[in-house]
């Protein structure tokens, strides 16, 4: 399905149970419609990210984290690999691949987080050594992905956790220097993207109606302005993205989740949306909005940070709320190299690696819960847990844990853990060919009309990882 | 509880948490004190920081890892002086800066209560996606308008408006005098009159022409009462417009190298740097007239905005993202040593600085050095224990003197000093790295990775810890910038209550350190903020940061002969409305650089 096709009512039902009806009236077509020969309406990638690294082989500590070897995965391997992180997603384990020889290519920012959090999906080196206030030099994947899936396009910027005031909003940039603040609070996010559900259709379309109206004088109030030869090209380019947002919001009608999931979003205490004891709520309802807006093709790049750049936030691991993540992520109760050690803490990590695990199988189940004119909505897409960090200690940035979902409609090989390292040598492989391997995966081209493959930083070797590409 | 108590009971905690380790924070990456920005110049070798676990990282197929760890890369160090003039002649030009600035979601509350006439601030910007965090609020180049901005201006627009419409009372208020009864011309006349206050410029022909038409499409599409109707569409429109979302700086007639704002954008940048909300009808009146055309006018325009109560919320607002309040309160401390710091001192310690700027700034029309000197604070029945003051208080603020060889400005009170304390004890490196960062505009950039403190010993004061600790790592800041400031503090625990002994030695708080090119020599902090309110280097730091604030941007290279002429005059006592005053008048607040010149 393409957009073209979007002028037709239809209905799509999701395991969660939204009922999606997409749009109501021919007038509210976007006024620069896609190419007719355009990327899929449900194509999509999607960002989930941890923070501190992962459990992995370190050191004395033990494998945790990856499959035992590298090949093919089934179900019954991964359920054989019990110890391992990546088990809690044995069920989905033909839809799988697992990358893991990347990492990043700079490090001088001062702070590892810093470096790793701004670099994890810009390839971006950083502005200088400023530590904390180091900022990315170029835009982030799922911006790139977004305005190369539609011109204009936006992606979907959502948080969950703490914000915490040292490194806040870490991983998307719409630009140089321009970092994104998602958002944190779900309701938030819902009512923005889909609209308050409780309205008639009769008083929506009254809405519509009255939109359009209002929409096409504020366009040409615009284009008026963005004439102007008085305007900086940043100026030109702030209005544009302006007016690309007004063209966009019509689509999002009539999509909207069950009544009884969205009356759980009206009780959230906006005073305690960061509270460490309401993150796997607020995790599991950006996972539904996501879920949603992907469907309904709404966003074909979306993010979701959980945590801040520096994850300090306190899981609650078998009922019991354990030592802060960066902490337990230093071994220690210490955010520098000494303190009293943790007991346990490598465990501890592993154990904080499967509540993610489980959290990204829950989106896994809710993307394959809508199905679409070409199949499973995870299918059509593809969904990716990353980190900006490779393990705990030493917070390195080699061996970056990358573990995708979905085939992009088949433009991707699954099933498999792959090492994308130069094997003979083994020389880790720079992770902006990972970004260009998922971006040209969901249809985004180079300058050239090419697959992505110069994504990031112009320092860094071109190219994609072949081994993820059907 | 009186001072002297607290101090004996101090005293004791401070042995026992020696003997059971200190917990205590490095700044390379923490957050867990404040906002550790903070980031030290240090000269620590490499392989000192880093994470205690585990050796190098193998590479999955065993091989060793290249370039695996943060630890490597360019050494951090180094400072600068972000305040220093650098000498010769300053120059006054003016820097670029976008022609496009967007209401702060702040402003867009302001102006949406005074442009609709309306007794509160709507309340819906907390449906907004957040703006990035930038030092102030008022920062004009990392806004914009994604997709979701608009929506959420969109829906706030169309629920304001339907309110407003609606409600026969609040659509009279914003009814231009003289309306005619009915037609296109009521519609002409509403769009004009309501739509120079919402564009704060009169339309053009061409805008009057377009609202007025949607104006009259208000019965079709809203229904109803046509004069409600009609307004309410007009009001979607108005309110999402970007004449209003973003304060449109069109002007481009250049006179020599400045391109000088046409009045009514004068008026603009007049009442959204000194009321941080749009300007009034009498001051648009005056733009009209041509009463902004120099700098005479503006000063008379700049003087009457700092008479309203809506400048004293800005010259407040002002000193608390300064002075990073909104973390007041928020630092966690060790419940067993001081049980009485609770999380419900957090609006409180909030409230004293806020009265604080407000009878200090505005009531008192002091300036910087009132800040950083007046020992008058507020204090409650809650707080006042923290001061060594008697009981009896009762639970309403009132104003209070505090000993002036104890207390000095805003920097001795309770909320600066425990937001930049440690769990258990002082400390005496954030309270430096603070004041270089914030009151001096030092430039300290990151090391690497740094060592955490070690343990306190038996009988050492914190200040020999430290002092110990930075001899060894970071000296050339350390010794210089950081801990002669952070010292003169330990008089004050880790939650800003007096103490005149540190782990039963008596505490050290004098220090030595150039400022201005001169050694200057105090005495605890009270001293220290007589040196700092005489620094040529502080008032110019203080210019910066309100050229930051009333501009939206940092000053440019090309500015500071602006910011010596506003340090000038702080310096010589000027009140900080003097200071908005001065700036308002400046060719860096009248004009533009001409074409070219813009990012």
């Amino acid at each position: 399905m393409n957009p073209s096709n979007l002028s037709r009512r239809f209905f799509l039902r999701g395991a969660a149970g939204a009922v999606l009806a997409l749009p109501l009236l021919e007038s509210l077509q976007p006024r620069r419609a896609a190419r007719a020969d355009g990327p899929p309406a449900h194509r999509f990638a999607v960002f989930v990210r941890q923070g501190n690294g992962v459990q992995q082989a370190t050191g004395s500590e033990p494998e945790r984290f990856w499959p035992s070897a590298l090949g093919p995965l089934t179900v019954a391997s991964m359920k054989a690999d019990a110890g391992r992180a990546v088990s809690e997603l044995a069920d989905f384990a033909p839809r799988l691949l697992l990358v893991r020889g990347c990492k990043y290519n700079f490090s001088y920012s001062g702070c590892g987080h810093a470096d790793g959090g701004l670099q994890c999906l810009t390839a971006s080196k950083p502005d200088g050594v400023n530590g904390n206030k180091s900022l990315a030099t170029n835009e982030s994947i799922d911006w790139r992905i977004a305005r190369g899936m539609k011109a204009g396009g936006q992606p979907l910027n959502l948080y969950a956790g703490q914000k915490g005031a040292y490194l806040p909003d870490v991983i998307s940039y719409s630009d140089a220097g321009k970092r994104v603040a998602a958002i944190d609070n779900p309701l938030t996010a819902y009512t923005l993207v889909f609209g308050k559900p409780d309205a008639s259709v009769e008083a929506q379309n009254k809405l519509a109606l009255q939109r359009a109206s209002v929409n096409d004088l504020v366009r040409s109030q615009m284009q008026a302005l963005m004439s102007s030869p008085a305007l900086s090209k940043s100026d030109q380019q702030r209005l544009q993205t302006h007016f690309d947002a007004v063209r966009d919001l019509e689509l999002k009608l009539a999509c909207h989740l069950p009544a009884s999931r969205y009356s759980d979003f009206t009780k959230i205490d906006p005073g305690k949306i960061s509270d460490d004891d309401q993150i796997d709520m607020i995790v599991k309802m950006q996972m539904d909005i996501i879920a949603l807006s992907a469907s309904c093709g709404l966003h074909h790049a979306m993010t979701l940070q959980i945590g801040n750049g520096n994850d300090q936030t306190q899981y609650v691991i078998n009922g019991v709320k354990q030592e802060r993540f960066h902490h337990i992520s230093h071994r220690i109760n210490s955010d520098g190299d000494k303190g009293d050690p943790i007991p346990d803490a490598d465990k501890k990590h592993h154990e904080i690696d499967r509540l993610f695990a489980r959290w990204f199988r829950y989106l896994l189940e809710r993307l394959d819960g809508y199905d679409t004119p070409s199949g499973k909505l995870l299918d059509q897409g593809v969904a990716v847990w990353l980190n900006d960090l490779a393990s705990g200690p030493p917070h390195g940035s080699t061996n970056l844990p990358y573990v995708c979902a979905g085939g992009c409609g088949g433009a991707l090989s699954t099933g498999k853990f792959i090492d994308a390292a130069d094997a003979p040598k083994y020389q880790f492989v720079t992770h902006n060919q990972f970004l260009n391997t998922i971006g040209s995966a969901v249809g985004v081209k180079n300058g050239q009309g090419a697959p992505l493959d110069d994504f990031g930083s112009a320092e860094l070797p071109k190219g994609r990882i072949a081994g993820m590409l059907a | 509880m009186k001072s002297s108590s607290l101090e004996s009971i101090r005293t004791g905690r401070a042995l026992v948490v020696a003997l059971v380790g200190a917990t205590v924070l490095s700044l390379a990456c923490t957050g867990q004190i404040g906002d550790p920005q903070n980031s030290l110049c240090t000269d620590c070798p490499p392989g000192t920081g880093g994470p205690g676990a585990g050796g190098g990282q193998g590479g999955p197929g065993g091989t060793s890892n290249a370039g695996g760890t943060q630890v490597g890369g360019a050494n951090g160090g180094g400072t600068s002086s972000g305040g220093t003039n650098s000498g010769g002649a300053a120059p006054l030009g003016v820097a670029p800066s976008t022609r496009l600035p967007r209401l702060s979601h702040t402003q867009w509350e302001n102006t949406v209560k005074d442009l609709l006439r309306l007794d509160a601030v709507p309340g819906l910007s907390t449906g907004f996606p957040p703006d990035p965090t930038t030092q102030f609020d008022t920062d004009v180049e990392q806004k914009g308008v994604s997709n979701l901005h608009w929506a959420a201006y969109q829906t706030a627009a169309e629920e304001v408006a339907q309110q407003v419409a609606q409600d026969p009372q609040k659509l009279a208020k914003i009814l231009p005098p003289g309306l005619p009864g009915g037609g296109i011309e009521r519609a002409r006349a509403f769009v004009q009159g309501f739509g120079r206050r919402a564009f704060r410029r009169p339309l053009t022909e061409a805008e009057i022409g377009g609202y007025a038409a949607l104006f009259e499409k208000g019965v079709e599409l809203v229904g109803g009462d046509p004069l409600a109707a009609g307004v309410q569409l007009a009001l979607h429109a108005f309110l999402q417009s970007p004449a209003f979302l973003y304060r449109v700086e069109a002007s481009t007639k250049a006179s020599g190298d400045r391109v000088w704002l046409g009045g009514f954008e004068v008026a603009s940048r007049l009442s959204y740097a000194l009321w941080n909300s749009m300007p009034s009808d009498e001051l648009l009146d005056a733009a009209e007239a041509g009463e902004l055309a120099d700098a005479a006018g503006v000063e008379k325009w700049a003087r009457a905005l700092l008479k309203d109560g809506r400048a004293t919320a800005v010259l407040t607002s002002f000193h608390n993202q300064l002075f990073e309040t909104a973390g007041y309160g928020k630092v966690t401390k060790s419940s067993s040593l001081f049980p009485e710091f609770t999380k419900d001192l957090e609006p409180l310690l909030k409230q004293e600085a806020r009265l604080f700027f407000e009878e200090v700034v505005a009531k008192q029309q002091g300036g910087l050095r009132e800040v950083l000197t007046s020992p008058v604070t507020f204090v409650n029945d809650k707080l006042a224990p923290f001061y060594g003051l008697p009981a009896g208080v009762g639970p309403e603020f009132k104003k209070v003197e505090l000993d002036p060889k104890q207390r000095a400005g805003v920097m001795t009170q309770v909320g600066f000093l425990s937001k930049n304390g440690g769990l258990v004890q002082s400390d005496p490196i954030h309270r430096g790295v603070t004041i270089n960062l914030k009151i001096l505009c030092e430039k300290l950039t990151a090391p690497n990775m740094i060592p955490p403190l070690p343990e306190q010993k038996p009988g050492q004061t914190n200040r020999e810890r430290v002092a110990a600790h930075t001899e060894g790592c970071g000296k050339g800041c350390h010794d210089t910038k950081i801990n002669p400031i952070g010292f003169a503090f330990e008089h004050f625990d880790t939650v800003g209550a007096w103490r005149s002994t540190d782990n039963g030695q008596p505490v050290d708080a004098k220090a030595s350190m150039k400022i201005d090119g001169e050694v200057k020599s105090f005495d605890g902090a009270p001293g220290l903020m007589n040196v700092l309110a005489s620094s040529a280097q502080v008032h110019r730091c203080y210019s910066r940061n309100w050229m930051e604030y009333a501009l939206g941007r940092q000053p440019g290279e090309v500015e500071r002969g602006w910011v010596e002429q506003l340090a000038e005059s702080s310096r010589s006592g000027a009140a900080a409305t003097e200071i908005l005053v001065k700036l308002a008048v400046s060719d860096v607040f009248r004009a533009r650089p001409v074409e070219g010149g813009a990012p």
